[in-house]
């Protein structure tokens, strides 16, 4: 089984490496990074504080687009255009098709995000800023990394009921909406809250890493949340007809 | 017969686009010509966007004074004292401004310790050193949205405190180029010529000021407490530097003035005991 | 059932078509293919071909009947091991070539790295690929689409074969290379199930088939059988006559 969904995450993967969409971004990224960095407010230069936000919130923005994109249109796309007919006749099951779409789009969107999280950590350091403890920046990627799984995931449920602008549009509103308005919203408690996973405000303006049973509980939290999200997935595929 | 209608179709467009810019009040004569005041359709229709990511500029720049604690209205309120405070320090005046904060109580359920993990929930400010971390919100304010007064009126308080006089200015009469009936920032230019020590020219501007305050008209209607505060400081220094150059009956007269319009000011104090003085001379 | 390759037993299938109604896509079909029976499945536009044919890879789900792929229902990965298939519209994934493409569906099914590449440079040649197997598929004319949707069909070497509509798209020359590649893995005691508008190509394949109509079988049985029941010397008067009749 491990086998066939590994098979089905490598053409995601190379869909991402083939397409243009994830070096157009990493090229937005650092010329975010560059502008950023050249700004001068007043004659003062040096804002340690507005360069990292923009850093880490371009970072986090950017890796959430692309593995909401990718997830969104992963299985519209292949009933579209019927290449999940030759899949499927193959010995692959509908659960091994969706956990094997998953692992590919997270990974994408991991690997999307690791190489944008090293430029933001490389050009905090380039500028001399070693206010930010190894420690925090580690929490902040495995939390992201989390939040993605939440995202990857939900969006891929979503596919399976919307179209693919509509799944990419509502999922990035939650995202935003969650971020704003997460704790605050009537009902919260039985709402899932990925504004838990970004602790940008954390890295950008203080230096207390997150303690290790928060983040063993946020582990659990994400995993849950991302088990549910598939176990359904797969429960509305395989009734589907194809 | 399809050329007719290629045809019939641009024609189509641009009566219908006619029709409806004339129906929206525009004025079609303005499309074309750039200017700073009345707004076209297109600024009308991306107007309030750019105010929105104005405000949320402000927002930023209030987290980021309070060292990443999300905005609360009451933050708002304590900055704009802040703010206030440190002119009327500078005045020589007592502030009244408490510079801490009362600490929010903590709740004790599971998300909330989560939460407080993640997120900055302790309220404090930054250091004198690390203020001018706030400016970059203030520029992004108002190059977004130019008729954003309070972006100029603190950003320009905050370059003075910042040791930049000149960029201050600068960027104080670019925000009165944009908003020219602005009282806060007449109130605001004034200041920066009261601290350079040029008293006719903060008089000048303080009297603009006081003129634009007591007509109430937009975009001087009171809506948040950086516009009372920056109302009350109006007053406060106009009536001060009159005291200062010898002008006590101007003094109270401001005095008057700001008590007919705010009543909840307690200067009435500070008007009797410029009457003892006067008879008392 | 020891030399049942392919049994279909009472399968019925219907859809919701409005507020409260159901179409009847296939109506109680049965019939059932043996180790080396080579059966056209033949029909006007909407007689069901199609549907059957997703039944029986899991396409679709089924309530009512049973479809058996060697002896195992159709679902399970044992039976789509042994089974290939050729859909009627030649879509695979842009960015990769067709050697990765069968590189992919070769680990799907279980195949050593060794063994698929030999296998696939094989069928790669079978097909006349070989001299594209690094070429992206966004490049591809509709023929050699065509063909790689043969070779993704045979690389595993199944023992049955559901080819829909294998010669739509193709050149006559192409349409002569695919009948002789079909003939090849006839004489090589394949079982296909092969679905086609193409009368002619259908008769010079099949030994059996099976006619639909509105989604019930109206004939099913050797072609020769059939054609001398009928009295008819070609398919094609057969095939109108049957459907004519009806």
């Amino acid at each position: 089984m491990f086998r066939r969904v590994a098979v089905i995450a490598e053409g995601v993967v190379k869909e991402l490496v083939r397409r243009k969409d994830f070096y157009l971004i990493l090229a937005l990224l650092i010329i975010v990074v560059i502008y950023s960095a050249s700004f001068s407010f007043g004659g003062e230069k040096g804002f340690t504080r507005y360069f990292k936000e923009m850093g880490i919130t371009f970072t986090y923005l950017f890796s959430v687009i692309i593995g909401v994109i990718f997830a969104a249109r992963q299985i519209p796309q292949e009933m579209e255009s019927k290449t999940i007919y030759p899949l499927l006749a193959h010995p692959v099951s509908r659960f091994e098709f969706i956990l094997g779409k998953f692992f590919g789009v997270f990974l994408v969107a991991a690997v999307s995000f690791t190489v944008f999280y090293s430029i933001f950590i490389g050009s905090v350091l380039l500028r001399r800023d070693f206010s930010t403890p190894w420690l925090l920046f580690a929490d902040g990627y495995l939390l992201h990394l989390l939040l993605l799984s939440f995202f990857v995931s939900m969006t891929i449920l979503l596919s399976l009921f919307l179209s693919t602008a509509a799944n990419t549009m509502i999922t990035i509103i939650f995202y935003f909406a969650t971020n704003w308005f997460g704790a605050t919203l009537p009902g919260y408690i039985f709402l899932p809250h990925p504004e838990l996973f970004d602790i940008k405000e954390k890295i950008v303006h203080t230096q207390d890493v997150i303690p290790g049973w928060v983040l063993s509980y946020l582990t659990v939290y994400a995993v849950c949340y991302t088990i549910l999200f598939v176990a359904l997935s797969d429960l509305v595929f395989r009734k589907r007809d194809l | 017969m399809m050329r007719q209608r290629i045809a019939i179709f641009p024609v189509g467009v641009i009566l219908i686009s006619y029709v409806a810019a004339v129906l929206l009040g525009s004025s079609l004569k303005s499309y074309f010509i750039v200017q700073e005041q009345g707004q076209d359709v297109i600024q009308k229709m991306f107007g309030g966007l750019r105010a929105l990511v104005g405000d949320w500029a402000f927002i930023k720049g209030e987290e980021y004074y309070h060292r990443g604690l999300p905005f609360m209205k009451a933050m708002a309120y304590h900055h704009g004292e802040s703010v206030l405070a440190g002119r009327m320090e500078h005045l020589g005046e007592e502030s009244g401004h408490d510079h801490q904060h009362e600490d929010r109580e903590s709740k004790k359920d599971l998300f909330s310790k989560i939460y407080a993990s993640v997120k900055v929930t302790g309220d404090s400010h930054l250091t004198p050193s690390e203020e001018k971390e706030v400016l970059p919100w203030f520029y992004v304010e108002v190059r977004f949205n130019p008729h954003d007064i309070r972006g100029y009126s603190i950003g320009g308080y905050w370059l003075q405190e910042f040791g930049r006089p000149e960029e201050a200015l600068k960027f104080l009469k670019e925000g009165e180029r944009n908003n020219p009936n602005s009282a806060s920032i007449q109130m605001s230019l004034a200041w920066y010529y009261y601290t350079t020590r040029d008293f006719n020219s903060a008089i000048e501007y303080l009297e603009k000021a006081r003129k634009l305050w007591l007509d109430d008209k937009e975009p001087n209607h009171i809506i948040n407490e950086y516009m009372r505060s920056d109302r009350f400081f109006t007053f406060i220094l106009l009536a001060d530097i009159y005291k200062n150059i010898g002008q006590p009956m101007d003094a109270l007269d401001t005095y008057i003035d700001l008590y007919y319009i705010d009543p909840s000011q307690n200067v009435m104090e500070k008007a009797m005991q410029l009457t003892k003085h006067e008879s008392g001379a | 059932m020891p030399n049942s390759v392919l049994k279909i037993e009472d399968l019925t299938v219907s859809y919701n078509s409005g507020f409260r109604k159901e179409k009847v896509a296939l109506n109680n079909v049965s019939f059932e293919l043996k180790k080396g029976d080579i059966l056209g499945l033949l029909g006007p536009n909407g007689a069901g071909k199609t549907t059957l044919i997703k039944s029986i890879l899991n396409l679709i789900q089924i309530k009512n009947g049973k479809v058996y792929i060697f002896g195992k229902p159709s679902f399970s990965t044992d039976a789509k091991r042994r089974m290939g298939y050729m859909p009627e519209v030649a879509n695979y994934y842009w960015f990769l070539t067709p050697n990765e493409i069968l590189r992919m569906f070769g680990r799907l099914c279980g195949i050593g790295a060794k063994a698929l590449s030999a296998r696939i440079g094989y069928v790669l040649e079978l097909v006349g690929l070989l001299a594209d197997k690094d070429r992206a598929i966004k490049d591809f004319s509709k023929g050699m689409q065509e063909r790689l949707n043969i070779a993704q069909a045979i690389l595993h070497d199944p023992e049955l074969l559901i080819l829909d509509e294998p010669f739509s798209g193709l050149d006559p020359l192409g349409r002569i290379h695919a009948r002789n590649i079909f003939k090849k893995l006839k004489d090589e005691g394949k079982t296909i199930l092969l679905s086609s508008h193409e009368l002619s190509e259908a008769e010079l394949i099949c030994d059996w088939l099976c006619i639909m109509k509105d989604g019930a079988v109206l004939k099913y049985g050797p072609v020769k059988t059939l054609l001398a029941e009928q009295a008819q010397h070609s398919l094609e008067r057969y095939f109108l006559s049957i459907i004519g009749a009806r």
